[in-house]
């Protein structure tokens, strides 16, 4: 009787000698690999111009139809280099797949994934995982 | 009345007034009226009396002295001493040789070997803007045999052709089957093809300010024989001294009726008219030429259908060159077999040439066609300038072909040329001395054409370009050898490729350059060459 | 017939054929750029180059006619390597934008160097700097991306009659473009940017939305003129954002209002739910309570012995007019609908000629009422491309004609409203009689129309009766062809009088639109349902039009916009616009051809047809059971089988109302005439405001200045507007634009396209 139950006390005891595998998130973070592929970041140029110029190849290449991306004139080159800008720039969290072939296909450089993998949204529906251009810039606002 | 005892000849050409004929003439004139010898000595404009770079050229007949390099300065003292008193001015004479009726001016003293003139046979002879002198130097012979003679066009067409006559604007078409192709039709053009673009190439424009009243007969006599009613003159716009003499001599014509409606009664109908080019290169092709003077952007039409079929203004048209025309009246005048005499079986007749470069006389000369290259430059041209060592010389012009020391003894023809992937061409011989670079040459000649392509055909406004680019480095000193190769496959290509000559062209002096002088090319892409001092180009850029 | 050998392949093609004609029947590809099936070849861009057994150099595929026995190598190495030199030269100096160039994805240039470049780069040069040239708000021109293939040059010399588009520069520098316009809208711009094989000349209108590939094309006929276009519909996401016409029918070219006459589609002040009428406001509501509110109204109307009456556009589709026509008929019991609201009292009829191809053939042509570059602006490029050949020599009694002019042999510009005065001296030309008198007060010379008459005489005309001529003008006009032994071919305003023609839309009594509107006036009729047309912008009587409008009891506007008609109305009814219903529509030469629904209706929007249907089912009797357009379609059909005989016109005709001192042409400028036109962004752009203009002598007789502000008067109604001296209008006349929604223009006119006004110098 006692035999087998000192048996199981040893392992929940030994355990409680060894170090913890879980950690106490969101206190705590686990660091990630360097080239995981989180949150999708839009980049600008030096001069803060917008470095995507919509050519939609991220776009054409997403294989799970995520990407929403119209583009618009920028006669005066203030927003972008080339005088092409995104006007709408939409990915659409409850679909990507984080493949990361968008930023494969980007001609510029443009869009990159970072280490960032927090994207729970508030709230019941899809809505919020919805994300547009302005969330996706460098600087993360707008949640 | 007038007593002429003495005429004196000027010759009148863009490079002698630029050394100031007309201040000579003009100082001529007033010293002959101040010492009272107006009405007995005549002071006449000619063409051009052969040479150039020897300044302002008198001949005093019938003295037969020739004066050069006169400046105003000297019109006093050969007024005073030979007009006056009959005696030469010895200080500025030079030789002439009057048997070939052919001024011979040599400071050194070679003899120059005469020139058997066909087509320049009244040029630097009679006054240009005199019909009379024409008419009395043989001007118009021809027309009236044809009339008197009763000769049919066929005869004509037929007379042409049995002399083998080959086209003198590069190509070397038999002109006779050219005329034979015209397809039948009520309305026919006849146009000459004055727009002499070649670099080096001025015989087409000495022809026709020496003698216009030729060209004019014998477009004549060629409208006669393809059954063309009108004809033009395509010139170029630069040439405003020959535009000015042949619209005079249009005029002379008109007047006289050699010109016109029913010549001379004889039922031939003829009107000329002057179109002049605008300055492009392109335009000495055919059917570049016929679109220009349709009034459109001067760039080359497709072939088939040919200009023989569907020319100008969509009607049958026959292009041919200045001196193909100024051929065609000593063959009617004399037969065919008399213009067989002269040249190759295959190339009959004469061949006007405009040699320059490094030589010592440079200028316009007519002789055999086959004459060697060498007798051109040894004989004819009297040499290497200052005694150096020949080192090439670019046969044909821009579109031509370099040839080297070993091809000296090539004969000068359409055929014999071909063996050594030359050309004729326009008949311009630019001769270089042993310190030319030829790099620098071929720079110039592709920038040459990178400014006349026309931009129509993709190969040959790319491909030109390309070559300059790729030449600047080269000269720069930035090259590699792949340049090399790399010239040579663009050319290649264009030459496939290109609609109309001037593409096909550059691989001429692009080829016999990296043949014959591949070593100085290596050497600057070597990457040790440095640029020279200047004055090593001075003496060329005098003369080019 | 010679036979060719094609890589391999063996043909016996029908001489004259060209080497990429055959290897095109072999589906055999050779690249090519400057070559373009509807263009004359240029064999410029060397592209194409093949290789022929025998033959020293490399032939143009595209110009060089196949020989009996030739073997054709398309493949060979020595091809292969001229096509890599090629596209090299090309790319030299191109600039690598594609990310950011619209025509990327159906780029030709893009295409060759993938099917047929090689990923090395041999030779190195500086990239083109032209600056991006924005012409005008319908093409954008860049330079750099020019491939010099001179396909938009040919096409303004060859198809425009020329235009100042050209070629300047030689060589490298070589560059194409206008010479001195800042704008260039030619009617026919459209085309030179769809023959661009590459980005340079690209659609501002496009510019930068979207890639060509997120777009679904959908087939379709253009929706403004009865040419009858088809047209390739590019829509995303419930936007119309392109239109190409990528098959070459009827014609290989098409018109700027075809091409880009599409944004009214996506305009933002669309409204696409029902709008109810209580007071002065108007409230949204569902679409089934309007449609009963509607029924309602209009059975009480009629209950109480009230007339209602319809008319609708001569735009829509033949279902439109077939379940309307049976709503108005066989519910509502109505005798009083039509679809002429453009004015005019002709009905359509029978053509001599069934194509395109059979107006091209024609030796001669004949033009009587009309600017056909305005109204059939592609029927103008077919008759101009004979008489730019050659081939035929045309003929035109039109007043102001800007386009034609250019080609034709004698040009008769008579006074505004004195056309047929010249068409009956002309009838009486040819008939031997006296004509002088006829052509007092015209400004037509005798001498014009004895060579007229001469050269009709003697070459077989075609003869082409424009949407201005009354039922007067037309029984002349039919008289000349009888006399020449020809029925003329007689055009209509809209996109399809025929099949509203066809399907009954008209009142069998007759009535013209200005009768149906003066019975709305005496208060006859007493509800109206006016269906996609402004009234007050398109009808040629304002003012009766707003007396009609606010005598009625009862007005439904079934429209996509808020005009001013729909300012009357007591119910509002969304439209849907051309692209997002299909149909049946009957284009000039009475061809039925389908329009293909391009993507759902926006919102609440309905096509006619489920109005009427909806209508019917509302009032309790249901006009049948139709679930799609598709369904009624075999109706449709059965339709246009049958002949339908029109009721005589003539007699009631009015004449000319020409009182003031200078006779004028009331005239659509070319980018406002068609459907909806002032809701095209571009289009208001370029034509933004009413103007009058005058011949230049003429106007400087009246002391006038090119560009200065006139007022017009008429009535004693004043409009202000700009003037502008034009070579094409008569001398002694004036040509006023209208058009314009915004710009109460229709109040000048009582019925027809003619009127005296006044002119004057606005003070300052």
């Amino acid at each position: 009787m006692v035999g087998p139950l000192l048996k199981g006390l040893r392992v929940t005891f030994g355990h409680l000698f060894k170090p913890a595998i879980t950690v106490k998130y969101p206190y705590e973070k686990r660091p990630v690999a360097e080239r995981y592929r989180g949150r999708h970041v839009l980049k600008l140029d030096e001069d803060g111009r917008e470095k995507c110029c919509a050519c939609g190849l991220c776009e054409a290449v997403c294989p799970a139809g995520a990407i929403t991306l119209y583009g618009a004139e920028d006669p005066e080159f203030k927003r972008s280099d080339v005088g092409k800008i995104a006007e709408v720039y939409e990915i659409d969290y409850s679909r990507c797949i984080f493949c990361g072939y968008c930023v494969d296909a980007c001609p510029r450089g443009a869009i990159i994934m970072t280490t960032d993998y927090e994207l729970t949204v508030p709230g019941p529906g899809r809505g919020h995982l919805y994300k547009d251009k302005n969330w996706l810039f460098e600087k993360r606002g707008g949640e | 009345m007038r007593h002429i005892r003495c005429h004196v000849l000027i010759g009148v050409d863009a490079n002698s007034l630029l050394a100031g004929a007309k201040a000579v003439e003009q100082a001529l004139i007033k010293e002959l009226a101040d010492k009272g010898l107006a009405d007995e000595v005549q002071v006449i404009e000619t063409g051009s009396l052969g040479p150039i770079g020897q300044g302002v050229i008198l001949v005093v007949y019938p003295d037969a002295v020739a004066y050069a390099n006169v400046t105003v300065d000297d019109v006093p003292e050969i007024v005073t001493e030979h007009l006056l008193k009959g005696r030469p001015v010895k200080r500025l004479q030079v030789p002439l040789a009057p048997e070939e009726r052919v001024v011979e001016i040599k400071p050194t003293g070679l003899v120059k070997k005469p020139q058997p003139r066909v087509v320049l046979q009244n040029c630097g002879v009679i006054d240009p803007e005199s019909l009379e002198e024409a008419i009395a130097a043989g001007d118009y012979q021809a027309l009236v045999k044809v009339i008197e003679e009763g000769m049919s066009p066929k005869d004509v067409m037929e007379e042409v052709t049995k002399s083998g006559l080959r086209g003198r604007g590069g190509a070397g078409f038999p002109t006779g089957k050219k005329w034979s192709f015209t397809a039948p039709g009520p309305q026919k053009y006849l146009i000459c093809n004055a727009d002499e673009g070649e670099p080096g190439t001025f015989k087409d424009r000495l022809i026709l300010e020496g003698d216009p009243h030729r060209l004019i007969e014998s477009m004549i006599l060629a409208g006669y024989a393809i059954g063309a009613t009108k004809g033009y003159i395509y010139i170029r716009g630069e040439y405003t001294l020959s535009i000015a003499r042949i619209s005079k001599a249009i005029e002379q014509a008109y007047r006289e009726n050699l010109l016109g409606d029913n010549i001379l009664d004889s039922g031939i109908t003829f009107h000329l008219e002057i179109k002049k080019g605008a300055g492009a290169y392109v335009c000495g092709e055919e059917t570049a030429l016929i679109e220009s003077i349709e009034g459109k952007r001067g760039q080359p039409r497709l072939k088939p259908p040919f200009p023989a079929v569907q020319g100008l203004w969509g009607k049958p048209t026959v292009v041919n060159n200045v001196e193909t025309l100024s051929n065609i009246p000593p063959i009617i005048l004399n037969g065919a077999d008399w213009y067989r005499s002269f040249g190759t079986p295959t190339c009959p007749g004469t061949k006007v040439y405009t040699i320059l470069g490094h030589i010592e006389t440079p200028g316009l000369i007519e002789v055999e066609m086959g004459t060697t290259l060498r007798d051109i430059i040894f004989e004819y041209g009297g040499g290497i300038r200052k005694g150096k060592k020949f080192k090439g010389a670019l046969v044909g012009g821009a579109a031509g072909a370099f040839l080297n020391e070993s091809q000296l003894d090539v004969q000068m023809d359409y055929d014999s040329l071909k063996e050594y992937a030359a050309v004729l061409g326009s008949g311009a011989i630019l001769v270089m001395d042993e310190e030319t670079s030829v790099v620098s040459l071929l720079h110039s000649i592709l920038s040459f054409f990178e400014h006349e392509s026309c931009g129509q055909c993709t190969p040959c406004r790319m491909g030109t370009r390309s070559l300059l680019t790729i030449m600047e480095r080269i000269v720069r000193g930035q090259g590699t050898e792949k340049d090399l190769d790399l010239l040579l496959q663009v050319s290649e290509n264009m030459q496939v490729s290109s609609l109309c000559p001037l593409g096909q062209s550059p691989i001429l002096p692009i080829k016999s350059a990296l043949d014959y002088f591949r070593d100085e090319f290596l050497e600057r892409v070597s990457g040790k060459w440095t640029e020279p001092p200047l004055q090593a180009h001075e003496e060329a850029s005098q003369v080019g | 017939m010679p036979k060719v050998v094609i890589d391999g392949i063996e043909i016996e093609v029908p001489p004259g054929t060209t080497i990429l004609n055959a290897a095109q029947r072999v589906g055999v590809e050779i690249p090519v750029f400057c070559y373009h099936p509807y263009l004359k070849p240029a064999g410029i861009c060397r592209m194409c180059l093949v290789e022929v057994e025998g033959m020293p150099r490399l032939l143009p595929a595209c110009i060089t006619e196949v020989q009996d026995g030739w073997e054709i190598y398309t493949n060979s190495d020595r091809v292969k390597d001229a096509r890599e030199w090629l596209l090299e030269f090309v790319l030299v100096n191109h600039p690598l934008e594609c990310p950011i160039c619209d025509e990327a994805g159906e780029c030709e240039l893009q295409n060759f160097v993938f099917k047929f470049g090689e990923p090395r780069k041999r030779l190195y040069d500086e990239p083109f700097k032209y600056p991006t040239r924005y012409l005008g708000p319908l093409i954008v021109h860049q330079m750099n991306r020019c491939v010099l293939c001179r396909r938009c040059v040919r096409f303004s010399d060859e198809a425009m009659g020329g235009t100042d588009w050209g070629v300047y520069e030689r060589g490298y520098r070589t560059i194409v473009g206008p010479y001195e316009r800042d704008v260039f809208a030619q009617k026919y711009t459209f085309n030179m940017e769809a023959l661009c094989p590459v980005g340079a000349i690209t659609s501002n209108i496009y510019r930068y939305k979207t890639r060509i590939w997120k777009l679904d094309f959908t087939n379709s006929v253009c929706a403004h003129c009865e040419v009858g276009c088809w047209l390739d519909l590019g829509e995303r996401d419930g936007q119309l954002l392109k239109v190409l016409h990528r098959r070459g029918y009827p014609s290989p070219w098409i018109c700027d209002k075809g091409g880009y006459g599409f944004e009214y589609v996506n305009h933002s002040e669309r409204i696409t739910v029902p709008l109810r009428r209580e007071g002065n406001r108007l409230r949204g509501v569902t679409t089934d309570e309007a449609l009963e509110f509607v029924a309602g109204r209009l059975k009480g109307l009629v209950e109480s012995g009230g007339k209602v009456a319809a008319l609708v556009s001569p735009h829509l589709t033949c279902e439109d007019y077939l379940l309307m026509g049976s709503f108005m008929k066989e519910v509502v019991g109505s005798d009083y609908l039509d679809y002429r609201l453009y004015g005019g009292n002709t009905y359509p009829e029978r053509p001599a000629v069934d194509s395109l191809e059979g107006v091209e053939k024609a030796e001669a042509y004949l033009v009587v009422g009309e600017d056909l570059s305005v109204h059939h602006p592609v029927l103008a490029l077919s008759v101009a491309k004979g008489c730019k050949e050659g081939r035929a020599s045309l003929y035109l009694i039109v007043t102001g004609d800007s386009f034609l002019f250019k080609f034709a042999a004698e040009h008769a510009n008579p006074l505004p409203g004195k056309e047929e005065k010249v068409l009956e001296a002309l009838a009486s030309v040819l008939g031997g009689k006296d004509y002088a008198s006829l052509l007092e007060g015209t400004e037509v010379s005798e001498d014009t129309l004895k060579a007229m008459a001469q050269g009709l005489q003697e070459k077989k005309p075609l003869i082409i009766g424009g949407s201005r001529l009354t039922p007067e003008g037309r029984v002349l006009l039919k008289g000349v062809g009888e006399r020449l032994g020809i029925t003329p071919l007689f055009l209509d305003w809209g996109s399809n009088s025929k099949g509203a023609f066809q399907m009954g839309f008209w009142s069998p009594g007759g009535e013209s639109v200005e009768d149906i509107l003066n019975k709305c006036v005496s208060g006859e009729i007493k509800g109206l349902f006016v269906s996609s047309m402004d009234l007050f912008r398109d009808y040629p009587n304002g003012t009766l039009v707003k007396e009609a409008l606010s005598n009625l009891d009862f007005l439904v506007v079934h429209d996509m916009f808020f005009t001013e008609t729909v300012a009357y109305s007591d119910c509002y009814l969304p439209a849907t616009s051309f692209a997002e219903d299909g149909g049946t529509v009957v284009n000039m030469f009475w061809e039925a051809k389908k329009r293909n629904r391009a993507f759902k209706p926006k919102d609440e929007s309905m096509p006619l047809w489920q109005v009427a249907l909806g209508l019917s089912r509302k009032w309790g009797r249901p006009l049948g059971d139709f679930g799609t357009v598709e369904d009624v379609t075999p109706l449709v059909r059965e339709r246009l089988s049958q002949v339908v005989e029109a009721p005589s016109t003539l007699g009631g005709v009015k004449a000319a109302h020409l009182k003031g001192d200078i006779p004028a042409l009331f005239e659509y400028p070319f980018y406002r005439a068609g459907m909806r036109t002032d809701f095209c962004n571009a289009f208001v752009q370029l034509v933004p405001e009413p103007y009058v203009t005058l011949n230049p002598e003429y106007g400087d007789e009246l002391g006038f200045k090119n560009g200065d502000i006139v007022i017009m008067e008429v009535d004693g109604n004043q409009f202000r507007m700009k003037l502008f001296f034009r070579d094409e209008v008569p001398r002694g006349g004036a040509i006023v634009s209208r058009g314009f929604s915004d710009f109460p223009i229709t109040r000048a006119l009582k019925g027809l396209w003619y009127r005296g006004i006044e002119l004057r110098a606005a003070k300052e």
